[in-house]
């Protein structure tokens, strides 16, 4: 195996040049996935030994993360303060700002508890923008058929016809919160293609699909009288009745240090996915706070999760400069038309094929030395901006806002020079087992969004998550409302006796806390009772 | 002064957090508005965010904004009824809030931009490709077969 040619030798090296060889790849993508993809390593899955989905395939970092103890015990609910509300929203991105007002205006009492600010998620970095099939020259079906084959024929078909059918609704409703999109000259929203699809089906605002979605519906929130926002108050536990039955949760205030004890009809679980436990080592587009807490806290309670093998690796985060590793750099780049390119000036694949399989072809191609090295020993290939300026001079600069102020960021010129790019962890493809109405198999929760699965199979294609967010935390929020009130009201820990009584037969300790709350690199702690 | 997160490490660098919005002075933040089509969004305006008007162009806001927006013009626009320019300078808006505790007259200049992209976009006539599919969704033509 080689190195791979030094990053100095191949910015000499590189010309911005429209006609690049097209290096021969294989077209067999199953072949290539089972070689390069990090899911597909014999050493990225172990059989869980506790909890429901025991004796099932779980990436060996979370399977030891949801194998952990808690640290909650009957002394912090005896201490803590008590509140009550009609649904508890844990998260403040996309999925949950659209449950609590959704439940809202149905007439519930929400609480949103979010571990940062409000709005601090992964929602708010979203670049590429939200699938829906508007065109006329596209359908739901279409729409349908592509999302399950890019996810190889694993995803909830039930979930995925709701989602698909939901997606104009979803736009429209987006739209009457007061979000903008981009519109062409005859005034119809303005759509791009995503990888590993037939249609043009991305609806975005510019490159700050994300932001703009949270700046309007942060303010939604903020402004609906039936709504409270808890800002830096994690959830660390859930609550349980006699049944087992969720009833709330408690949360623990990172400002003042206490523990709040949280009484609810129903929970809504809307916390996100996991980028930030650098699985096999990644750097992560995720936001700080990606640590996997809504897994941690639903397998504790008994709730069902899926698929905690399979993980999305995208394409395009920034390699260089180190500072910024991880960084994303959006699908829409590709999508309208700059290349992939490796150190011997070559194209290797099919830029808009699914993701896994260009992040694949992007492993294959460091590992058989035609990378760009970087002094650390980490390797990437190029993004070939300049090429794409020089197809469309001024398009970059007016529909990527976004990318242009992380090139400045980072001292990069795009005009000029390619960016040096290589996979990044993205997204959690599996997570909570919901149905149509986003219940758990735990009478009482809900989940919604990135935390939960079944939609994406093993592999998200753009532009789904953001109408994913939208669709089910919309559905999540009606459902919870909709709840009978449960007539036993006792708030208990009961349900971690049985949990901590299989650790003990499988001798599993740790000393290592879950939920994680924040990487290790945050050197964060908490205060104990 | 820049952004924490917008901004590589150096050593000597301070680290100053920024007048959060708790409680006192969240009453800065206590508007509320129903976005609609068919009243005078520049009377919904000055009913709204009625600081706006007393803008004593300090430039504070805007030498404040971190993403370099013309902050103030931004508010000038608004209080013109120019409220589709007023909010596209505001596109790059991370919503850090900066403007709005720099301002001595107490208004949230963000906010006023962010009333005035939600009016422009809940204004936007309905885009016919939207438009179309709703109906054809609505009149149950599009069926998913497993």
């Amino acid at each position: 195996m080689s190195n791979g040619t030094p990053l100095e030798q191949a910015q000499q090296a590189y010309r911005a040049t429209l006609k690049r060889p097209l290096r021969s790849f294989a077209t067999d993508h199953q072949a290539l996935l089972q070689s390069f993809h990090p899911d597909y390593a014999e050493s990225s899955r172990v059989a869980l030994k506790v909890g429901v989905n025991r004796g099932e395939p779980c990436h060996p970092q979370l399977a030891a993360l949801l194998q952990t103890d808690s640290p909650s015990n009957e002394q912090m609910l005896a201490t803590a303060n008590q509140i009550e509300t009609d649904v508890l929203v844990i998260g403040s991105g996309g999925a949950g700002c659209s449950a609590a007002l959704i439940a809202a205006d149905n007439g519930a009492d929400v609480l949103i508890a979010t571990k940062l600010r409000a709005g601090d998620s992964n929602t708010i970095m979203a670049e590429g923008g939200i699938q829906a099939s508007i065109e006329a020259n596209d359908t739901p079906q279409a729409h349908f058929d592509e999302t399950l084959k890019a996810g190889h024929h694993c995803s909830d078909k039930q979930l995925v016809e709701q989602m698909v059918l939901d997606g104009p609704a979803v736009i429209q409703w987006l739209i009457q919160q007061g979000m903008q999109f981009d519109r062409d000259s005859q005034g119809n929203l303005a759509t791009r293609r995503a990888g590993g699809t037939s249609a043009d089906r991305v609806l975005y605002y510019r490159d700050y699909t994300g932001l703009e979605m949270i700046r309007v519906l942060r303010e939604a929130v903020r402004q609906h009288n039936k709504i409270t926002t808890y800002d830096y108050s994690p959830a660390i536990e859930l609550l349980s009745n006699k049944e087992g039955h969720c009833n709330g949760a408690l949360l623990y205030s990172i400002e003042r240090q206490q523990y709040t004890i949280v009484k609810a009809n129903a929970v809504i679980l809307a916390s996100g996915g996991l980028g930030r436990m650098h699985l096999n080592g990644f750097p992560t587009s995720n936001h700080v706070g990606a640590t996997g807490d809504g897994l941690v806290l639903a397998y504790r309670l008994g709730a069902k999760l899926q698929a905690l093998d399979s993980f999305q690796y995208h394409p395009t985060g920034l390699a260089w400069p180190q500072t910024l590793a991880g960084t994303l750099i959006t699908e829409g780049i590709r999508s309208a038309g700059a290349q992939l390119v490796n150190s011997q000036g070559e194209r290797f694949i099919d830029e808009l094929a699914p993701r896994d399989v260009v992040s694949a072809a992007i492993m294959r191609e460091c590992s058989a030395g035609r990378g760009i090295r970087l002094e650390s020993g980490r390797q990437g290939v190029w993004l070939d901006t300049p090429v794409l300026e020089k197809q469309q001079p001024g398009m970059l600069a007016q529909q990527f806002p976004k990318f242009i102020a992380l090139c400045n960021k980072a001292d990069i010129n795009p005009f000029q020079s390619p960016l040096l790019i290589c996979p990044t962890l993205h997204y959690q493809n599996g997570g909570v087992v919901i149905n149509k109405a986003c219940e758990t198999t735990v009478p009482g929760l809900y989940s919604a969004g990135e935390v939960s699965g079944g939609i994406h199979g093993k592999n998200r294609i753009m532009g789904n998550a953001l109408l994913e967010i939208i669709s089910f935390g919309r559905r999540a929020g009606a459902a919870a409302t909709a709840r009978h009130q449960s007539p036993d009201c006792q708030l208990s820990l009961d349900h971690l006796m049985s949990f901590r009584s299989e650790l003990k037969q499988n001798q599993i300790t740790s000393d290592r806390q879950a939920p994680l709350l924040f990487p290790h690199y945050a050197t964060f702690s908490r205060k104990s009772v | 002064m820049a952004l924490a997160c917008q901004s590589k490490i150096e050593a000597g660098m301070q680290v100053i957090f920024p007048q959060y919005l708790d409680e006192q002075s969240s009453a800065l933040l206590n508007h509320r508005y129903q976005l609609t089509l068919s009243s005078d969004h520049q009377q919904q305006l000055n009913a709204t965010f009625p600081e706006a008007a007393d803008c004593r162009h300090c430039h504070g806001c805007t030498i404040s904004c971190p993403k370099g927006i013309d902050v103030e013009q931004g508010v000038t626009l608004a209080n013109e009824g120019k409220l589709a320019t007023a909010g596209d300078l505001f596109i790059n808006c991370v919503m850090c809030d900066l403007c709005t505790t720099s301002c001595p007259e107490n208004i949230a200049p963000n906010y006023v931009a962010l009333f005035a992209r939600r009016t422009t976009a809940f204004n936007q006539p309905p885009a016919p490709n939207l438009a179309n599919r709703l109906q054809a969704l609505q009149r149950g033509e599009l069926k998913i077969k497993y």
